[in-house]
C-alpha cells in the first residue's frame, strides 16, 4: 500500500528536528571509534526522546513534547557536492532493500472488473531518499530548522589537556559562529547553547582524573552544560557480542559529508552578499541560470567515492583541503551494515544507557530551558517591532498593492536581524519544539509581512510553514491553498526546485493523510521533468501509489504512471527498479489485448533482467514477445524490423541462459518458435509403394502424406464393407494408416518391425523474420517389449537436414522412425536448431565474423481428439477425447502386397470399356492366406482373375451363380488365391476392367485392397492398400431407348413351350444413339482454319459406330426386327434402332435372360462387357450411408402373402419390362480401337429413358415443388397394394382370327353378318373377371352422327355386334376364352372391329364388389373390309 | 473543417480490451515514428479510468475531455452498453470528435448485429476499418 513506516505527523516533526552541531575532538572520535564508531554516529540511535517532556510557551504554559527528535550532526559536515549528491541519492535508493509484494483485491467499478494485483506495501527505497534528500539539502537563510540551535563540544578524557581541548574547540566554534560573511556551519542565532561533554573510556582511562576535569568543567561552564560520559566498559577483543547493533540503519544512510572547509569550491561561489553564501542553488537563480538549477542535486564532497574501496584511506580530490584543527576521521566503517563488522564492540548496555542519560540530560536540562529563553526573548522582539513595523508595511502595502506572486523577482534581502527573519525564527523553533498553535501564528505573521515585501521564497517558506503547523495542531482543518500557493512559488516564481521537492514531500504526506489521494498524485506529478530522471521516477511510482490506494481505486492510471516510473528508473540506472515497477504494471495490462503496450513492457523487462543477470526472468519476458501461440486474436503489430530486435535478443539471452544457468541433466529446453502446430501433425505407418522397375507400369498409389485426405471418408466405408462381411458382430474401427486430426485415432495405431513411421510436423513462422531451422529431430522414447534382446538402436531415425522459413511461411517437416523390434514407440515432440537467416541483402562482407546464434531447443508435441459432447458432464465442461497417434504399437512382421498396374488410361470417353493388367505381389516376409479387393463404384470397376467368357449365342440363360455373385451385388469381392496362400514373393496376375461412366468429369477409380497375414499373432487382423487413380472422361454418345407395348401376340419362339396357355407377348424398342461429342466434324476438313484446335480433336475419338445391341431381362428377350446395320456416327449425328421383344419362357422363374444382337460381322472382342450390363441393374447405396440396421430377427418367417397381395404382385408383374438395353460401339482414339457401351434400364412397358439425361430434359425440371416442412396434409396410408388404375390397363389382350378381306353381296342382302371369334388372353398370373361391352356408350361409333365426308381416312366403325353384347368373362391365369361374336355391317367398306371396351377385375375383387372394374388398352386393332361382290359372283366366307 | 492533427482512436470492450484501434495523421503529414505506437496505447489505456468516472457525472454519451497527458487530449464516447470509445488527438477538435464518435457508434452497433460477430471480441473487418477510414477522414484529419 506504500504506506510509511511513520505517520505524517512523526515525519513531519522529524523533518524539522532541531540540529545540535557536535564538535568533537580527534582523541574523543578515536575513543569512539574502539567501536567502529564516530561519536555522533554512536550517539545517533539515542537521539529520540522516549519519555515525554513538557516546554514552556512565552505565557508560560506548559507544553507536552511526545518523542523529541534531536539532529546530531558533525559541526564540520557540509551537505554533498552536486554530482556526488546524485550518487549518493541514486545509491540510497538502489541499496535500499523491499518487501515482498503482497495482493491485494481492486474491487470492480464502473465499468472494470475486479482486479488481483500484487502491490507493494511499502516504498522503503522512496522513504530512503526522502530521508537522504532531506539531510543532504542546504540549509537555506529563508528558513531556520536546518541551523544548529546548539553546539556539543566533545572531548576525550584521555587526551592531554582536556580544558585546554575544550577551550580550543569553544574558540574554533566561536570563531565559525561569528565569522563574517557568514558561512558553513549556519547558526540559528548569534546566542546558541554550547554543551561540554567530556568523554571517559573505562578501560583505558582514569575516572578519577576525570572526574577532576569534569570538575573544572563544571565550574568554568556551569554545571547544568557540561556531562561526563562514560563509555567502552569492556574490552573489544571480547567478542561475545549479543547486544543488539541499533546503529546499523543510521550508517546505512551515512552521508559521508567529509568537511570542506572554507575554501571548498562551492563556498568560494559564495562571496558577497550572506545570500549567495547559503547555498548554490539560490545563487543560481538569481543569476538567472534556470536550465542547471533544475536539479534536485546537493553538492556532495567526492571524498567519498573511494573511501570504502581504500579502506581508510581518503583518497582527496584536488583543491579540498582540511583545516589541521578538524578532527578527521581516519578509520571509517565499511557500509553495508550487519554484513562486515559489528558496531558497539566495547560497549555494555549500561554503557548504552549511559549515552541515553546524557541524551536526556542535555534535552530537559540545557537544551530545552534555552530554548524557551530563546522563545521569550523573541517574543519580546517581535511583539515589540511589529508594532512600529506594522505601519510601514501597512503603508507599502498601500503603495505597492497586493501583489500577487507573478513574475517578480525575489530581490528582497533581509538583514539577518531583521523582525520578519526573526519572527519566522520564532515560528521555526515553536514548531520545532512541538508549539504548533505559536508557531501557526507567527508563521502567518512572518507570511504576510512577507509576501507585502514580495520576498517570495521567503514568503513560501512561511507559508508552507504555516500550513504545516496548522495542520500539526489539528490534522483535519488546514489552510491546503497554503500549501498548494507555496509550491507554485517556489516553481514558477522562486524557481527552487529543492524546497519545491521538499514542499511536495511533505505536503503529500499531509494529504495523503487527509485521504485527498489523488491531489497527492498530482502534487508528484507536477514535479516529474526532464532533467531528473530518478526524481521523476520516485515521484511517478508515488503517483501511482496514490492512484491505486485512493478510495476509488485507479488501477489503469496506476499501471500507467507505474510503466513511466519503470521508464524513468531505467533511464536513471536503477534496473531493478525498474524491473519491478514494469512487472506490477503489467499486471493490469496483462492478456487484454494492448500488444504494442505489452510489447513495450516485456521489451523492457526482458532487457532489464537481462543486464540484472536475471536470465531466466529476461528469457520468460522475450519468450513473450517472440511467442505467438497465445495471441491468436491480436498477432504482433510490430514492425519487421522491431520483431528482428526482439528475436536476437530473444536468441542471444536465450543462448546466454543455456549456457550459464540451464542445467543440461533435465533436457533441452522449450523453444517459442517456430509456431508448430500440434493438431496438424500427421503420422503414416509403413512402407510407401515402390514403384516398380518397369515404366510403363505403376505402383497403387497406396496412402501418402501428400494425398489430399478429402476422400478419406469414402476409404473408411469401403473398408467396413470389407469388414462388415467379415465379422458383422465386431464394432468397426478403421486400421488407419495416416492418422490425422480428423481420423478416430482413439486406439494406438500399429506398426509392423521395420517398417517406417514417418511423422509430418507443420512448422509455421508467425513473424515477419525469416527463421532458419536446421537438424530437426524427433524426441521420442521407445519401450521395447520384454522378451527379446536387442542389438543396436532399437529405433533409426532420420534428421531433417533444415530449411528457410520466410516471415509467413510454412513448412511440413517430415521425420522418418525406423523400429527395428517390437515395442511402444512414443513420439513426443521435435528437437530442432534455429538460428535467424543470415541477411544475404545487406551485402554482409564475408569475412566478417559474426556468426549468427544458433540456439537448440525443442518443442512437444501434444496432440487431443475431437471435444466429446456425448454425457452431460462432457457437454457443460470441455473435454476432449484420447489422441494416441503418437503412441505407436510396434508389432512382429507382417506380410506386405504390393500392386502394380499396367498403364492405366488418363483420359476415356463415356462409357469406354477398357482393361489393364495387374501384378499383385506379396512383398512381405510373410504369407498372405486372404485376398479381398472392394471397388467404391462397381458398376463401372471390375477386377477379374480368371477370365469367364461368354457363349457367343444370341440367347442365352445366366444361371444364378453368374448373374448373383458378389462382384455384381456388392462392391466387395474376395479374390481366390492359388492354393489359397500367396507366400512371400509369389505373384497373382489380374485384369483390371473399366467402364467409364455416362457423365463426363472426373472418374475416380478406387481400389482397395484387404489382405491379412497368415496366422498374424497381433490383434492387427488385416492389411490395407489402397489405389486411386482419376481418369478424365469425354463425352460420347447418348442413348434413348423407348419400350411400347405391341397388341399383338407373337408366336410362340422355339419349342420348348410346355406350360399350356402361356403366351409370348411382344413389345417394341426404339432406341435411338446421339453422337454428343464434343469434336466439331467441320474441323476436320477445315483444319485450315483452325488448326490449333485439331489437337484437341485428335486427342479425342470422335465418330462412333453401333455395333451391336443386348439386352437382359427376367423374361423378356430382344429380337431383330429388320435387318440392322452399324452406322458410323459423326458428331451431331444419330441414328435409330428398331428392335423386339419377347417375352422368352425359360425354365424356372430364376436367371437371367441375356440377348445379344451383333450388328453386321463384328464381334465384340471384350470378354466383360455383359458383366457391366448386368451391373447396370444393380443400384448401391451410396457408399457414405451407413449399412442398413442387421435385421432383428433373422429367422423370422414373413406371413405368407394374402391373396390380394399376390394378385397386386402378378398384376404389376404384367406392366414390366425391366429390361438392360446395352449398345456396344466402336470407336477410334489415337489409331486404336475403343470399345464401349451404353445401357439403359428401361423397368417397365412404355418408359422412355435416355442417357446421359438430356440438359433440355434437366432444364424443364428445375422447376421444383416449394419443400414442404410441415406436409400439408397427412400423407395417405396406401390402402390397396395395388399399382395405379393406369399400370393395369395391360392386364388383358384379345385376339380375333378372320379374314381380311370378304365379299358380301349388299345388293340381295342388305346385311352383311360377320362371325367370328374373340379370344380373351389373361396377361397376369391371377384370376380375372372380363367384362366385354360390344356396344359401349361412350365410343365414336355412336349411331346417330353419321359422317358427312365422303371419304374418311379411318376405318369405318359403322357397324353392329349382334348378340350378347355384354359377356361376362373369367379368365384362368395366363389363360384365355373364346367368345364368339357376330357383327352386322350394311354397306361396303373397311371396317374396323375393335369398337368394343373391355374393362377387368380380378376375380376376387369382383365377388364382394369392392373394387371398379379397371377399363383395358386393348383394342382390337384390326380392320376387315367388306366388298361388293360382283354380280353372279357372290359366296360368303366365314372364318375359320 | 478539422484543424489537422494526430489521432488514435480505440474501442475498448468490456474486460478493458481494445477491441479495434486505428490512427490518424494528417495527409501531408509524416506519420508518427513506429516505436511511440504503444504510447498510444498507454494513454488510451490510462483515461479509462477517468472515463469511469466522469459517465456517472453525464447523461450524455460523448463525455469530451476526460484526461491528458503531456500533449494528448483524451476524448471518450460511452455506449449504452458500455463500450467506449476513445479518441486521443493533440489538437481540440471537439465537433468532429464528436461528430466521428456519433458515425463511429452507428457503424459499430450495426457491425455488431452481425451474428457471426462475437461481442466484445476485437473487430476484423475491411468494411468496418474503411468506415472509421473514411470518417476519420471527414472529422477528424480533414
Amino acid at each position: 500500500m506504500a504506506q510509511c513506516k511513520l505517520t505524517p505527523h512523526e515525519y513531519l516533526q522529524n523533518a524539522f528536528a532541531p540540529q545540535v552541531a557536535i564538535l568533537c575532538s580527534e582523541d574523543a572520535d578515536n575513543l569512539c571509534l574502539k567501536n567502529n564508531l564516530r561519536f555522533v554516529e554512536l550517539i545517533q540511535p539515542f537521539c529520540r526522546l522516549n519519555n515525554e517532556i513538557r516546554i514552556a510557551d512565552p505565557s508560560g504554559n506548559t507544553v507536552p513534547i511526545r518523542n523529541l527528535r534531536v539532529v546530531f550532526e558533525d559541526m564540520n559536515r557540509r551537505p554533498p557536492q552536486p554530482t556526488l549528491g546524485k550518487k549518493l541519492l541514486s545509491e540510497v535508493v538502489s541499496t535500499a532493500p523491499w518487501d515482498r509484494p503482497t495482493t491485494r483485491a481492486v474491487g470492480a467499478s464502473g465499468t472494470r472488473e475486479a482486479l488481483e494485483l500484487e502491490l507493494q506495501p511499502t516504498t522503503p527505497w522512496f522513504e530512503a531518499w526522502r530521508d537522504t534528500f532531506l539531510h543532504v539539502q542546504y540549509p537555506s537563510d529563508h528558513e531556520f530548522t536546518k541551523h544548529y540551535i546548539a553546539c556539543i563540544v566533545a572531548v576525550a578524557s584521555t587526551s592531554e589537556n582536556p580544558m585546554d581541548q575544550l577551550n580550543r574547540l569553544s574558540q574554533y566554534q566561536h570563531q565559525q559562529l561569528h565569522q563574517t560573511p557568514a558561512r558553513f556551519p549556519k547558526w540559528f542565532s548569534p546566542n546558541i547553547l554550547k554543551f561540554y561533554l567530556l568523554i571517559h573510556d573505562i578501560t583505558a582511562g582514569d575516572l578519577t582524573k576525570s572526574e577532576q576535569v569534569f570538575e573544572q568543567m563544571t565550574s568554568m561552564y556551569g554545571s547544568s552544560n557540561c556531562h561526563l560520559l562514560q563509555i567502552n566498559s569492556r574490552h573489544s577483543d571480547q567478542t561475545d557480542v549479543h547486544l543488539p547493533d541499533p546503529w546499523s540503519q543510521f550508517l546505512i544512510q551515512r552521508a559521508s559529508c567529509e568537511p570542506s572547509g572554507g575554501s571548498s569550491s562551492e563556498a568560494s561561489s559564495g562571496t558577497g552578499t550572506p545570500r549567495e553564501d547559503v547555498s548554490g542553488l539560490p545563487s543560481r537563480v538569481t543569476e538567472g541560470d534556470t536550465a542547471d538549477c533544475c536539479e534536485p542535486i546537493h553538492p556532495l564532497s567526492p571524498t567519498v567515492l573511494s573511501i570504502d574501496e581504500k579502506n581508510g584511506n581518503v583518497d582527496m580530490m584536488p583543491g579540498v583541503e582540511i583545516s589541521a584543527d578538524v578532527p578527521v576521521m581516519v578509520n571509517r566503517p565499511s557500509l553495508p551494515a550487519g554484513t562486515a563488522q559489528h558496531h558497539g564492540g566495547c560497549l555494555t548496555s549500561s554503557d548504552v544507557d549511559r549515552i541515553r542519560i546524557f541524551v536526556h540530560e542535555f534535552c530537559v536540562r540545557s537544551l530545552i530551558p534555552h530554548v524557551e529563553r530563546q522563545i521569550r526573548h523573541l517574543n519580546d522582539v517581535v511583539t515589540n517591532r511589529s508594532r512600529s513595523k506594522s505601519l510601514l508595511s501597512a503603508t507599502r502595502r498601500w503603495l505597492v498593492g497586493n501583489k500577487s506572486p507573478g513574475s517578480a523577482t525575489n530581490s528582497v534581502i533581509y538583514s539577518p536581524e531583521a523582525t520578519e527573519l526573526q519572527t519566522r525564527r520564532l515560528g521555526d523553533l515553536c514548531f520545532m519544539f512541538g508549539l504548533y498553535e505559536l508557531a501557526y501564528s507567527f508563521y502567518h505573521t512572518a507570511k504576510n509581512d512577507f509576501k507585502s515585501d514580495q520576498a517570495w521564497l521567503y514568503f513560501a517558506g512561511a507559508q508552507e510553514m504555516a500550513a504545516l503547523a496548522a495542520f500539526m495542531q489539528n490534522s483535519s482543518d488546514y489552510p491546503k491553498r497554503y500549501l498548494e500557493n507555496s509550491l507554485q512559488t517556489y516553481l514558477n516564481v522562486c524557481k527552487v526546485y529543492n524546497f519545491a521537492i521538499r514542499s511536495t514531500l511533505l505536503s503529500s504526506e499531509v494529504l495523503k493523510h487527509c485521504g485527498e489521494y489523488g491531489e497527492a498524485a498530482m502534487m508528484f506529478i507536477k514535479l516529474t521533468s526532464e532533467e531528473s530522471d530518478l526524481l521523476s521516477a520516485l515521484m511517478l511510482e508515488q503517483a501511482a501509489h496514490c492512484f491505486i490506494n485512493s478510495q476509488r481505486p485507479l488501477p489503469r492510471k496506476y499501471a500507467f504512471h507505474m510503466t513511466l516510473a519503470g521508464h524513468r528508473f531505467s533511464k536513471a540506472g536503477q534496473r531493478s527498479h525498474s524491473l519491478r515497477a514494469y512487472k506490477q504494471a503489467f499486471q493490469v495490462y496483462a492478456t487484454r489485448g494492448w500488444v504494442l503496450a505489452e510489447d513495450h513492457i516485456h521489451f523492457t523487462l526482458g532487457k532489464q533482467a537481462h543486464h540484472l543477470k536475471q536470465l531466466t526472468e529476461g528469457l520468460e519476458a522475450y519468450n513473450y514477445l517472440v511467442d505467438q501461440r497465445q495471441k491468436e486474436n491480436a498477432s504482433s503489430q510490430q514492425s519487421p524490423a522491431q520483431q528482428m530486435t526482439y528475436v536476437r535478443e530473444f536468441f542471444n539471452t536465450f543462448h546466454q541462459y543455456i549456457q550459464q544457468e540451464w542445467d543440461s541433466s533435465t533436457g533441452v529446453p522449450c523453444l517459442p518458435l517456430p509456431l508448430i502446430d500440434s493438431q496438424e501433425t500427421r503420422v503414416l505407418l509403413g512402407a510407401p509403394q515402390d514403384p516398380p522397375t518397369n515404366c510403363e507400369w505403376t505402383a497403387a498409389s497406396h496412402v501418402s502424406l501428400d494425398s489430399d485426405e478429402i476422400s478419406k471418408d469414402r476409404w473408411f466405408a469401403l473398408e467396413r464393407e470389407l469388414f462388415v462381411k467379415r465379422c458383422s458382430s465386431m464394432v468397426f474401427r478403421p486400421n488407419l494408416q495416416l492418422l490425422t486430426s480428423d481420423t478416430p485415432n482413439t486406439q494406438s495405431p500399429v506398426v509392423p518391425v521395420n517398417e517406417p513411421v514417418v511423422v509430418e510436423v507443420l512448422m509455421k513462422n508467425p513473424l515477419a523474420v525469416s527463421l532458419m531451422i536446421s537438424d530437426v529431430r524427433l524426441v521420442f522414447t521407445f519401450e521395447p517389449s520384454s522378451n527379446q534382446e536387442i542389438v543396436g538402436a532399437p529405433v533409426q531415425d532420420t534428421i531433417y537436414p533444415g530449411c528457410n522459413l520466410p516471415a509467413g511461411a510454412q513448412e511440413k517437416v517430415r521425420l522418418e522412425l525406423h523400429p527395428q523390434c517390437t515395442g511402444k514407440l512414443l513420439i513426443k515432440g521435435v528437437i530442432y536448431k534455429l538460428c535467424l537467416t543470415p541477411d544475404m541483402t545487406s551485402g554482409v562482407p564475408p569475412g566478417s565474423t559474426t556468426t549468427p546464434v544458433i540456439i537448440e531447443g525443442q518443442q512437444n508435441i501434444e496432440v487431443k481428439g475431437p471435444r466429446l459432447n456425448t454425457t452431460s458432464v462432457e457437454k457443460c465442461s470441455v473435454v476432449y477425447a484420447n489422441d494416441k497417434r503418437l503412441e505407436i504399437t510396434v508389432m512382429p512382421p507382417m506380410s506386405r502386397l504390393s500392386v502394380i498396374f499396367h498403364d492405366i488410361p488418363q483420359i476415356l470417353s463415356c462409357g469406354e470399356l477398357c482393361s489393364t493388367d495387374v501384378m499383385i505381389t506379396n512383398i512381405g516376409p510373410c504369407p498372405v492366406s486372404k485376398l479381398k479387393l472392394a471397388v467404391s463404384d462397381p458398376n463401372h470397376v471390375y477386377l477379374d482373375i480368371q477370365e469367364a467368357p461368354l457363349p457367343g449365342v444370341h440367347i442365352c440363360v445366366l444361371s444364378d451363380s453368374e448373374t448373383k455373385d458378389g462382384k455384381i451385388t456388392s462392391r466387395t469381392e474376395t479374390l481366390a488365391l492359388p492354393n489359397g496362400v500367396l507366400n512371400p514373393g509369389d505373384v497373382i496376375k489380374a485384369k483390371l476392367w473399366l467402364h467409364a461412366p455416362m457423365s463426363p468429369g472426373a472418374f475416380d477409380v478406387e481400389l482397395l485392397f484387404w489382405y491379412d497375414t497368415l496366422n498374424s499373432p497381433g490383434k492387427i487382423e488385416y492389411r490395407l492398400l489402397r489405389h486411386f487413380s482419376s481418369i478424365y472422361v469425354e463425352r460420347s454418345l447418348s442413348l434413348k431407348a423407348s419400350s411400347t407395348m405391341s397388341q399383338n401376340l407373337q408366336e410362340f419362339i422355339g419349342h420348348q413351350q410346355e406350360n399350356e396357355g402361356v403366351y409370348s407377348y411382344t413389345s417394341n424398342l426404339i432406341i435411338e444413339a446421339h453422337n454428343n461429342s464434343e469434336g466439331v466434324p467441320d474441323l476436320r476438313t477445315s483444319d485450315l482454319r483452325m488448326p490449333a484446335d485439331t489437337n484437341e480433336v485428335d486427342s479425342s475419338c470422335s465418330s462412333y459406330t453401333v455395333v451391336g445391341l443386348s439386352g437382359n431381362s427376367g423374361k423378356w428377350a430382344v429380337v431383330p426386327h429388320s435387318n440392322l446395320q452399324g452406322q458410323q456416327l459423326r458428331p451431331g449425328e444419330s441414328c435409330h434402332l428398331c428392335v423386339k421383344c419377347v417375352q422368352h419362357a425359360k425354365k424356372g422363374t430364376s436367371g437371367m435372360i441375356l440377348s445379344q444382337l451383333h450388328f453386321g460381322s463384328s464381334q465384340v472382342p471384350l470378354n466383360s462387357w455383359w458383366r457391366f450390363s448386368l451391373r447396370e441393374r444393380v443400384s448401391l447405396r451410396d457408399l457414405l450411408t451407413d449399412p442398413p440396421p442387421p435385421k432383428p430377427n433373422a429367422d423370422h418367417i414373413p406371413p405368407p402373402p394374402t391373396q390380394a397381395q399376390q394378385d397386386a404382385k402378378h398384376i404389376a408383374a404384367v406392366n414390366s419390362l425391366d429390361m438392360v438395353v446395352t449398345v456396344i460401339w466402336k470407336g477410334e482414339r489415337g489409331g486404336h480401337e475403343t470399345w464401349g457401351q451404353h445401357s439403359v434400364h428401361l423397368k417397365s412397358l412404355g418408359d422412355s429413358v435416355s442417357i446421359p439425361s438430356s440438359p433440355l430434359i434437366q432444364a424443364g425440371e428445375e422447376e421444383k415443388p416449394p419443400i414442404r416442412i410441415i406436409p400439408e396434409s397427412p400423407p395417405q396410408i396406401l390402402q390397396s397394394p395395388l399399382p395405379p388404375a393406369f399400370k393395369q390397363k395391360h392386364l388383358v389382350k384379345i385376339s380375333a382370327h378372320f379374314p381380311d378381306c370378304m365379299e358380301h353381296d349388299f345388293m340381295t342382302n342388305r346385311l352383311c353378318s360377320i362371325e367370328f371369334e374373340l379370344c380373351l388372353h389373361n396377361c397376369s398370373a391371377c384370376q380375372l373377371t372380363t367384362f366385354l361391352n360390344l356396344c359401349p356408350e361412350g365410343l365414336p361409333n355412336s349411331n346417330g352422327n353419321v359422317s358427312s365426308h365422303v371419304y374418311s381416312p379411318q376405318a369405318s366403325t359403322e357397324l353392329l355386334y349382334v348378340g350378347g353384347t355384354v359377356r361376362k368373362v373369367n379368365l384362368l391365369p395366363w389363360g384365355h376364352t373364346k367368345v364368339p361374336v357376330r357383327v352386322l355391317i350394311n354397306s361396303p367398306g373397311t371396317y374396323s372391329l375393335g369398337v368394343f371396351s373391355v374393362t377387368a377385375i380380378r376375380h376376387e375383387a369382383a365377388k364382394d364388389k369392392y373394387e371398379q372394374p379397371i377399363p383395358q388398352a386393348c383394342q382390337l386393332q384390326t380392320a376387315v373390309t367388306v366388298r361388293q361382290v360382283p354380280r353372279g359372283d357372290h359366296h360368303l366366307s366365314h372364318n375359320t | 473543417m478539422a484543424v489537422a492533427g494526430n489521432y488514435y482512436f480505440a474501442i475498448v470492450g468490456h474486460h478493458d480490451n481494445p477491441m479495434f484501434e486505428m490512427e490518424f495523421t494528417p495527409a501531408n503529414k509524416e506519420p508518427k515514428k513506429e516505436d511511440h505506437r504503444h504510447l498510444n496505447q498507454f494513454i488510451a489505456h490510462a483515461a479509462l479510468d477517468l472515463v469511469d468516472e466522469s459517465m456517472w457525472t453525464t447523461g450524455n454519451m460523448y463525455l469530451r475531455l476526460v484526461d491528458k497527458f503531456n500533449e494528448w487530449y483524451v476524448s471518450a464516447f460511452v455506449t449504452a452498453g458500455r463500450i467506449r470509445l476513445i479518441c486521443l488527438h493533440d489538437v481540440k477538435n471537439d465537433d468532429g470528435i464528436k461528430n466521428f464518435f456519433m458515425e463511429m457508434y452507428e457503424t459499430y452497433i450495426k457491425h455488431s448485429m452481425n451474428p457471426f460477430y462475437t461481442p466484445n471480441s476485437p473487430i476484423k473487418s475491411p468494411a468496418f476499418e474503411k468506415k472509421a477510414h473514411f470518417y476519420g477522414r471527414k472529422y477528424l484529419t480533414g
